[in-house]
């Protein structure tokens, strides 16, 4: 088992479009609430892990894959950036599961939860989601850190149409940015344009 | 990642929160929950219908579900005594 010292702090890489850079560098990031995102609420980032490339040259992909799916026909170039912030990892409040116990804990605090309501004879019509599992698990165990490898199919495995469940990336997302990033941590690392 | 830490505030929080507690969390996020003692929800849990809707096993469906050969599966699980295997 990898043991983290106390406090770390990890370098992550965010992309997103150029028009929000300079809210971000003003205000700092702000957690996305959207059910597509694997591990609940928070801001999401690429750092070093089992990638073969750059987390920087992951977080450019990511979000040029994601401005030719959102902006496929507008025959427009559409503005990208890859924001770097150091993030002050409180390892108290991380869930790693790159780490078998790790997972084993989300897979136990779900189990746990599922088995409690149905024994009351109750079920959610449209079935449990883990992103739900994974903000009622930051909520009430005080975890602020989630780290994970997963599997993303970029335009690259698209196009040689890759299938394959053996994570590709690791991706780390932050609770209550504010605190846990460094505003003046965070630079612009890469500008560019994408042709949709 | 203090793994102890974790797991003793997992199991605090765990033998704290009651069912309907953890209905309320949820229903918050969207959830609704429905009675499923119609359902035998524990032999159902691995099948692959499990996503469907228990409303949407219509007289119409179950009769699609017997024309695809698992029509056991669709009208056993209406029932509390189903005693099969959902892979048999």
């Amino acid at each position: 088992m990898k043991i983290y010292s106390a406090n770390t702090k990890v370098t992550g890489y965010h992309g997103t479009y150029s028009d929000n850079v300079n809210g971000i560098l003003e205000k700092n990031f702000f957690e996305s609430e959207n059910h597509l995102h694997w591990f609940g609420d928070g801001v999401y980032f690429f750092i070093d892990g089992v990638s073969t490339e750059s987390p920087l040259e992951v977080a450019k992909q990511y979000k040029t894959d994601e401005v030719l799916r959102d902006h496929a026909n507008e025959n427009r170039n559409v503005g990208i950036s890859v924001l770097e912030a150091v993030i002050k990892l409180n390892n108290d409040r991380l869930l790693d599961l790159t780490q078998v116990d790790g997972s084993q804990l989300f897979n136990q605090f779900r189990t746990q939860v599922i088995d409690k309501i149905s024994f009351v004879g109750k079920k959610p019509i449209e079935g449990y989601n883990d992103y739900d599992i994974f903000n009622l698990m930051r909520k009430n165990l005080g975890i602020e850190f989630v780290k994970a490898n997963v599997y993303i199919k970029f335009s690259k495995q698209r196009k040689g149409n890759f299938r394959s469940n053996v994570p590709n990336v690791t991706i780390f997302t932050v609770n209550n940015p504010l605190k846990n990033i460094s505003r003046y941590s965070i630079k612009e690392v890469y500008k560019g344009e994408v042709k949709v | 990642m203090n793994i102890e830490l974790l797991k003793g505030k997992m199991a605090k929080f765990l033998s704290e929160t009651s069912a309907n507690d953890l209905i309320k969390e949820l229903e918050k996020a969207g959830y609704e929950f429905v009675d499923s003692g119609l359902i035998n929800w524990d032999q159902n849990t691995i099948h692959p219908f499990e996503h469907l809707r228990f409303n949407y096993i219509t007289p119409k469906r179950k009769q699609w579900f017997w024309q695809k050969k698992v029509g056991h599966v669709a009208t056993n699980c209406l029932t509390s005594n189903y005693s099969g295997s959902f892979f048999a």
